[in-house]
């Protein structure tokens, strides 16, 4: 079984969904729920995608509890901010374990900590995304003014999953506001070297909105980012499944398939 | 409502399939049908693309959806996006120039 990572720390696994199929014995670890959500998608490959990252999530989460994919149930916790049943997805009560999902194109990822986590992915859109800029904290867009429209689309993405990342974290719907708080500005990256046995790096954290903000490594056209409750001065953060390895990689169990 | 210079609900229909393959990327979403859900399957819009599809529709609309519908049941499928817009749009706040949300 793995360890619960300690205060300050998460793994992080990642999932090339273009490296699995999903067949009847994965199909039986999900919930009825899972399923009635996967049938109502109307495109096959958003269908593919839900039930290939929750298959994946129900296996990681089964390697940290020792308890089997498919008996693992999930409750949802209120919003910190208004109190409706729509905040961050969690375990039942007693596991100490927290986590966060994140999909987008072909990339799953999975954050696990011993503390309120968030982490969001987002595939890097074809077309321009200049309008979001209107929902960025003021301090945020600043830093787009004198890029070039390449450049400004990378900044804006880089700040939404970093902005995301918080609100999943904190649990707050972005519905309460996703630009009211900087998470740009300060630069955040590796300060120290590999731990052996154990994570794999410590990386620079920003204070934003009560967490510890770090950008994430990403696939070629992705970023990422993860969000740590709590004010830490680094994140040590493990990658338990590493992009190009991901398909063929898992807790105790068989790929996914 | 449709009325001189106004443009219906076809019209916007059609807009608005325009603007969900752009800011998604997804060109399949050009032919979708009118009471496909936007979220939660259906279409399974994320937060990104929700909160850009809502931008562009008041660049190119003028129609600020958050604003005024804040539960966001507007968004429940292109149909009741539709509706929502083609009763709010301005003539004159219509954009013409598709290349503000085409992205090019």
């Amino acid at each position: 079984m793995l360890p619960v990572p300690p205060a300050g720390c998460a793994d992080v696994w990642w999932l090339d969904i273009g490296t699995v199929t999903v067949g009847r014995p994965e199909l039986a670890e999900l919930s009825l729920e899972e399923h009635k959500r996967a049938a109502s998608f109307a495109f096959r490959s958003d269908r593919r995608r839900y039930t290939a990252a929750h298959v994946m999530l129900r296996r990681v989460l089964s390697g940290y509890v020792d308890i089997p994919p498919s008996s693992l149930i999930f409750r949802r916790e209120p919003c910190p901010r208004c109190g409706k049943p729509n905040g961050r997805p969690a375990l039942p009560f007693g596991y100490g374990l927290h986590f966060s999902l994140a999909h987008s194109g072909d990339a799953v990822c999975i954050a696990v900590a011993g503390q309120q986590v968030g982490v969001d992915v987002e595939q890097q859109p074809t077309g321009c995304v200049c309008a979001l800029s209107a929902d960025m904290n003021a301090a945020d867009a600043e830093w787009g003014r004198p890029l070039d429209e390449a450049a400004r689309h990378d900044l804006v993405i880089r700040w939404w999953v970093r902005a995301e990342a918080v609100l999943k974290c904190s649990g707050e719907g972005i519905g309460h506001g996703i630009g009211a708080f900087p998470v740009l500005g300060s630069p955040d990256g590796p300060v120290g070297p590999a731990v052996p046995g154990g994570p794999d790096r410590l990386v620079a954290a920003t204070e934003a909105h009560g967490c510890s903000l770090i950008s994430l490594p990403a696939p070629d056209g992705y970023q990422a980012a993860l969000a740590l409750a709590g004010s830490v001065s680094g994140v040590r953060l493990a990658v338990r499944a590493p992009w190009s390895a991901a398909g063929a990689r898992r807790p105790s169990h068989d790929s996914v398939r | 409502m449709t009325g001189p210079g106004r443009p219906g609900p076809a019209v916007i229909a059609d807009e608005l399939r325009q603007v969900l393959a752009a800011a998604t990327g997804r060109p399949e979403l050009a032919a979708l049908t009118l009471d496909t859900p936007l979220f939660g399957g259906g279409v399974g819009l994320d937060s990104l693309t929700g909160t850009l599809l809502l931008r562009q529709i008041r660049q190119r609309f003028g129609v600020d959806v958050a604003a005024e519908d804040l539960n966001l049941d507007a968004l429940t499928t292109l149909g009741t996006l539709t509706t929502f817009v083609c009763d709010r749009v301005v003539p004159d706040q219509v954009v013409s120039d598709r290349a503000v949300y085409r992205g090019s």
